[in-house]
């Protein structure tokens, strides 16, 4: 067991910098998710740790131990690719063992851990077969075995679940964080798959174009997004964005998005004194948008564009200038494309950032 | 039932170019091996009689260690050392090229052994181990093996191994070609994944890369066997199978027989006899394939 701590991490690829000054700390026994979009360096962080690639710039330290100049073999991870790289000529069992027999470990303690790992993973069936006489989901498993048979100090994941159909993935999602709790390794997790992030995670290292956006917990990154690409990028339906003006009103700050305006409360003059006239970007999460069939005091008039019922709730589309924005709706309602419709956006849930730099304000 | 006969109009001109140009050639081989000149069905006569002939095994040669042994045999000593050598070498050059910049152009001279005419590489290892213009004599002269110089393909006892390293030399880049490309098909996850279990660059090799290869050399060693079991060429203009029958092999020797000695029925056995050799190789080939 033990803690990771990548200092400074940058890696070019050419004229590409995949990973750029990144830097995290991941503690004993935690298990954090590295998320972000396609080509944002995930993959590349990850192999940097596993010394797969070798850092242009930057420290990495395993255990407290500074592993830079260090071959994988020695590191003492242990990692489970996204195809999971089964040694298609062995069979599963030879698979589970080949960490342990290039170890030259006593062929008694091999089999015995190769068994309590397939009992484990309940694939003990399946030992005398070969890779390709397996299912994903069972294949993903024997990659997983492969990774737990030598109680490796750290796991590193890329995307393990991304091969698997959906409802296998999500079965997976819940087994997989059990096991690494009940394991007790630490564990650094790739996925672009935001939902994967947020349910298995403690915490989230959000990337993009090769640099960290945040660091924190599944409802830090949820409630208080730094900036405006984490914002949009970690939630399902993504927030929805309307561009606005700071402005004052007798001592009121208003945002005008143009379509409406919003009167802030007091509380939020403090942050936004002298900020009269700033360019921002007003966001709000599409399950906090509140929505009326009648006007009613502060509520804004818009058209429903399309439904989408999701069984128990809705995800409501409607345009407002020109543009879609998405709301979701617990529980059900009648609605046509086109009706009018009238949407509330509660001020104790909107985030505001800065248009120029992206950076949130409140 | 009425057979449907349309498919067979369909192979019909392949197959007759298969019955006159292949099939009527080795049944006409085969059947003159069983016969007297004067065409007579004489059972294994031919065959007793060509095999007890000390070209084609030499006993006293064999048990006193002196050439010729019998071209037999020499194909057999040519096997022995050419196919290991030159499947080795090719493996392990494949290995080393891998992963080095501009190692293409290292592969493509090597691979020129393998383009070149059969008869012009015959004639470059005769030079090759002249004794006044052979790079072989110049290299034992430059590290002070000055007494050994002389024209290796001119003496029994080196004849034929100097013919069998210069074939390592002209056939190495088939093997070096087929694994290449062998290494190539292989996905780097795998070696990832290993490094990453532990495993140090040997055992990758015999634990990963060789396992995975096997396809390829199953390729290159039955083709290479057929290569050595038919070898001719090389022979013919090196040495001509001699000095004294010292480098004779099976197809030169089927060839003296029918065009020196004009005895076709004993020429057809040893043509009867190198078919099934290659046939047996060809099918082991086949049914291994087939298999996977
Ligand atoms: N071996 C390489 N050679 C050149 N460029 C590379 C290499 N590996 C990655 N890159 C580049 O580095 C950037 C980051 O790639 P990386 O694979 O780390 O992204 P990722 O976040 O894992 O994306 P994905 O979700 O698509 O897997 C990309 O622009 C990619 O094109
Ligand atoms: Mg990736």
């Amino acid at each position: 067991m033990a803690d990771v701590k990548v200092k400074n991490l940058t890696k070019r690829f050419g004229k590409v910098i995949a990973v750029n000054k990144v830097s995290f700390d991941v503690k004993d026994k935690e298990f954090v998710v590295l998320l972000g979009p396609s080509g944002s360096g995930k993959t590349t962080t990850l192999r940097l740790i596993a010394g797969l690639e070798r850092p242009d710039e930057g420290e990495i330290y395993i255990g407290g131990r500074l592993v830079n100049n260090i071959p994988p073999r020695e590191r003492d991870v242990a990692m489970v690719f996204q195809n999971y790289a089964l040694y298609p000529h062995m069979t599963v069992f030879d698979n589970l063992a080949f960490p342990l027999q290039v170890r030259k470990m006593p062929k008694k303690y091999i089999k015995a851990k190769v068994e309590e790992v397939a009992k484990l993973l309940k694939i003990e069936d399946l030992l005398d077969r070969r890779p390709s006489q397996l299912s994903g989901g069972q294949q993903q498993r024997v990659a997983l075995g492969r990774a737990l048979v030598r109680e490796p100090k750290v796991f590193l994941m890329d995307e393990p679940l991304s091969n698997l159909d959906a409802k296998l993935r999500v079965y997976m999602r819940a087994e997989l964080k059990r096991l690494q709790k009940e394991l007790g390794i630490t564990t650094i997790y790739v996925t672009h798959d935001q939902v994967e992030a947020m349910t298995m995670a403690d915490r989230i290292v959000v990337f993009h174009k090769g640099k960290i956006q945040q660091i924190g917990t599944p409802s830090d990154l949820y409630k208080k997004p730094q900036n405006i690409f984490v914002a949009g990028f970690i939630g399902s339906p993504a927030m929805n964005f309307f561009d606005a003006t700071l402005t004052y009103k007798d001592d009121f700050i208003v945002l005008d998005a143009g379509e409406f305006k919003l009167k802030l409360p007091k509380t939020f003059s403090s942050i936004l004194r002298d900020k009269a006239g700033l360019e921002v970007v007003l966001g709000i999460r599409p399950e906090h948008i509140k929505i009326y069939k009648e006007p009613r005091a502060s509520t804004v008039k818009c058209r429903v564009y399309v439904v989408e019922p999701l069984g128990g709730e809705m995800i409501i589309n409607f345009s407002l200038g020109g543009k879609i924005y998405k709301a979701r709706y617990p529980g059900e309602i009648s609605l046509k494309p086109d009706e009018t419709i009238y949407i509330e956006i509660p001020v104790k849930h909107i985030h505001i950032f800065n248009k120029k730099d992206g950076k949130a304000i409140i | 039932m009425k057979l449907n006969l349309t498919p067979y109009f369909f192979i019909l001109p392949a197959l007759i170019l298969i019955i006159i140009f292949v099939l009527y050639p080795i049944s006409a081989t085969i059947s003159l091996s069983f016969l007297s000149p004067e065409g007579y069905f004489v059972g294994f006569d031919n065959y007793i009689r060509v095999l007890s002939r000390r070209e084609v095994i030499n006993y006293d040669g064999i048990l006193k260690g002196y050439f010729p042994m019998g071209a037999i045999v020499h194909n057999a000593i040519w096997i022995l050392i050419h196919l290991p050598l030159s499947t080795l070498l090719g493996l392990v050059l494949a290995v080393l090229l891998q992963n080095v910049k501009g190692s293409s152009i290292i592969k493509s001279i090597i691979f020129l052994g393998m383009v070149t005419p059969l008869i012009v590489g015959g004639i470059i290892i005769r030079f090759t181990f002249d004794r006044e213009v052979g790079v072989v004599n110049m290299f034992l002269k430059a590290i002070g093996l000055g007494h050994l110089v002389r024209t290796w393909t001119m003496y029994p006892d080196t004849a034929l191994f100097s013919l069998i390293l210069g074939s390592v030399w002209l056939w190495t880049g088939f093997s070096l070609i087929l694994y290449s490309a062998g290494l190539a098909m292989i996905p780097k996850e795998y070696y990832e994944a290993a490094k990453i279990d532990g495993a140090s660059s040997m055992q990758i090799f015999f634990r990963i890369t060789l396992p995975l290869l096997k396809p390829v050399t199953t390729t290159v060693v039955t083709m290479t066997l057929l290569w050595e079991l038919k070898i001719f060429d090389i022979v013919y203009v090196a040495t001509y199978g001699g000095p004294g029958g010292a480098s004779n092999v099976l197809a030169l020797l089927m060839y003296f027989l029918a065009f020196r000695s004009l005895d076709f029925n004993a020429s057809s056995v040893i043509a009867t006899l190198l078919t099934a050799l290659t046939l047996i190789v060809a099918i082991v080939m086949f049914k291994y394939v087939v298999r996977k």
